[in-house]
């Protein structure tokens, strides 16, 4: 039923077309914008992780953006995600949004949590990222990532322009903690009294930002009954993103702290994940990039069992023959819990 | 004796090779730009006129157009800066130049005066309601309405009226018709408002209260769409012509150095990042444009030089 309530929503936006845009333009007398991205990937694993060679649908995603004024927006991002048999339907983010100044802006929903660069630049779409796959380290929850990407509250954001290229930026947030497993966020109801915190700092000088964000949350996993878990991740990241250049790094501390002792006998474990990416602009539509990246997670970690240890490094080229289409080749290695071997994809992406 | 004479005749009269121009001209805007610096504009501008004789360089029309600015001559002024954007259209200063021009137009059009420019593609001299011109091209700002041109041909004088436009800037180009030769050319009349022959130059405007001047580059943050700008702590909204409008597409291309599509796409990526960033509105006219700068606070929009812009600031360009 709930699902029918989307679908039912979103053709009452689809049958508007008197307030929506379905092109790429920018918006006029209309304040409404509404976009499809879509990708597909082929590939093959080799080494000791072969499997066999395939093809798969990633998620179909759509963004509605809305502008009644120009102090208030709306945004929402929906994903149809694939599963084994069906498509499984995802509010990815639902935002309600006011923005009086550019120094005092704020959001209530489901929102990306500003941890580090990547989370709150690039989203679902995967025609909106240059590589073929998020970093380990911003995977989503439903994807095994370590980190909370995605919190249900409020945020207050801002930028503090000292000149025409100097910058502050801010973000203070609270929202539902994370649950019993990491994935999903708590959608409907939080399990502890004590909401997440989270805050970011970030200096950018033209197309330069440095900065670090902090997450302070507590749950009882599931893997530990009765056992609560202090949870703070540190995140620094640092990137360039004046074309024809996008250098990023980013890196995580992850500090989980148990009430009761932990099998090993130890009561505070640490994670941590790294990703560096270089990619820049050789011809107006080619765009070579490398990434390095690891996810070292503690096996005592009974929270983050289900999220592996990761060492990866690929390199790939990403052409986009019309400016609504992207089509990606990499290649790299990977290591995974102790295994090895390297890999070919490409994708095709798009946006309608 | 005789072959002697002819040696000497041929080497005199023999026209000099293009390496030899060059060198001339190098020469002349040399000494203009000397002069320029100098202050001795009467001189700077005799050189860049003899630089523009024999080649059609930028520098030489730049030259030219800051010595008739700084001698008061604002109609010769706004013809050689339109002639470097012609020359040099992707020049850095291209913005800055347009500002230019479209202020020297403002302030001939609070006077109620519109410009007639006349070029001719054989020497010829010329008048406007008598008010005589040694040699084309003509350059004067006038009223609206009809106006007396002659000019002079080797042939014999030709007579016509010049209706000139209360907008923009109507320009007149003198060649004979094919197959006419020259000392029988008669005039044709190509008169047509600037936006109907060329890219026109656009300026920005801003919300009052927000910056008067902004580097080039920073121009191109808040235009492009790479990421979200504050001005003064409002956030940045972006107000253009629709798609269609030759102003938008001239600065898209020549300034933004995008295409319409990646330019959309830009748009479209920083908008969907959430972050308050608000897509450009756009309008069907430019005094719509101006109205809406007007009225919203961190707007900023882009129109052509010879838009009215009361109740928004002319943004410099640094």
């Amino acid at each position: 039923m709930p699902r029918l309530v989307c679908f039912g929503i979103l053709f009452q936006f689809a049958a508007l077309p008197a307030l929506g845009q379905h092109s790429m333009e920018p918006r006029s007398e209309t304040h409404m914008t509404i976009h499809f991205f879509a990708d597909v990937v082929g590939q093959k694993t080799g080494g000791s992780i072969e499997a066999p060679s395939t093809f798969n649908l990633g998620s179909l995603t759509l963004f509605v953006h809305a502008q009644p004024t120009p102090q208030f927006f709306a945004l929402a991002e929906v994903a149809f995600e694939p599963t084994l048999q069906d498509y499984a339907l995802d509010v990815e983010r639902l935002e309600a949004g006011w923005s009086p100044r550019s120094w005092f802006q704020a959001v209530i929903g489901r929102y990306h949590t500003p941890l580090g660069y990547w989370n709150t630049a690039f989203h679902h779409g995967k025609w909106l990222v240059t590589t073929i796959e998020n970093p380990l380290l911003f995977k989503f929850e439903d994807e095994g990532g370590p980190l909370p990407v995605h919190t249900i509250g409020l945020l207050v954001f801002g930028q503090a322009d000292f000149s025409p290229s100097v910058r502050l930026l801010y973000h203070l947030g609270i929202g539902n903690g994370r649950g019993a497993t990491p994935d999903p966020p708590q959608k409907l109801m939080d399990i502890h009294e004590g909401k997440s915190f989270i805050g970011a700092l970030h200096v950018g000088i033209s197309g330069f930002r440095i900065g670090g964000s902090v997450y302070l949350d507590k749950t009882t996993p599931q893997a530990t009954p009765g056992v609560d878990m202090k949870e703070q991740i540190l995140v620094g990241d640092a990137t360039f993103t004046t074309p024809p250049w996008e250098i990023l790094a980013e890196g995580a501390w992850i500090r989980h702290e148990y009430s009761s002792p932990l099998p090993s006998g130890e009561t505070t474990v640490h994670d941590y994940g790294a990703y560096a990416q270089v990619s820049y602009q050789a011809w107006e539509r080619v765009r070579p990039y490398v990434r390095g990246e690891v996810q070292r997670v503690d096996t005592d970690d009974l929270f983050m069992e289900n999220v592996p240890d990761q060492v990866r490094f690929l390199a790939g080229i990403r052409f986009d023959p019309i400016d609504a289409l992207a089509v990606k080749l990499e290649g790299g290695n990977v290591r995974i819990k102790g295994e090895n071997g390297g890999y070919g994809r490409f994708q095709v992406a798009f946006v309608y | 004796m005789v072959l002697i004479v002819f040696m000497v005749l041929n080497a005199t009269t023999a026209r000099p090779d293009f390496t030899e121009v060059q060198a001339q001209v190098q020469a002349h805007l040399t000494r203009g730009e000397r002069m320029l610096r100098d202050g001795d504009y009467e001189n700077a501008l005799w050189n860049f006129q003899q630089a523009n004789a024999r080649l059609s360089t930028p520098i030489g029309a730049l030259g030219a157009a800051e010595c008739y600015e700084q001698l008061g001559n604002r109609a010769y002024a706004v013809y050689y800066y339109r002639a470097y954007l012609r020359r040099a259209p992707n020049a850095r200063d291209a913005l800055e130049i347009a500002e230019r021009i479209g202020d020297l137009m403002f302030i001939e059009a609070k006077d109620g005066r519109a410009l007639l420019e006349v070029e001719s593609v054989v020497a010829a001299k010329g008048s406007v309601d008598g008010h005589p011109y040694n040699a084309f091209p003509i350059a004067a700002f006038l009223p609206p309405g009809d106006h007396e041109l002659l000019v002079e041909f080797p042939s014999g004088p030709q007579k016509r009226v010049v209706s000139v436009k209360p907008e923009g800037l109507t320009t007149l180009q003198l060649a004979p018709p094919p197959g006419v030769s020259p000392t029988a050319a008669s005039i044709a009349r190509v008169s047509k408002s600037l936006q109907d022959e060329e890219p026109p130059v656009w300026i920005v405007i801003a919300h009052p209260g927000s910056y008067t001047r902004l580097s080039a580059d920073n121009l191109r943050e808040i235009f492009s769409g790479d990421r979200m700008v504050s001005l003064n702590g409002q956030i940045a909204q972006v107000v253009i012509p629709r798609v269609g409008s030759r102003t938008r597409a001239a600065f898209i291309s020549t300034f933004l150095q995008k295409t319409e599509a990646s330019f959309q796409s830009s748009w479209m990526k920083l908008v969907f990042r959430g972050g308050g960033a608000r897509a450009p509105l756009e309008f069907q006219t430019d005094s719509e444009v101006v109205a809406v700068v007007a009225s919203q606070p961190g707007a900023i929009g882009i129109v052509s030089a010879d838009t009215p812009t009361a109740g928004v600031t002319r943004i410099g360009v640094r």
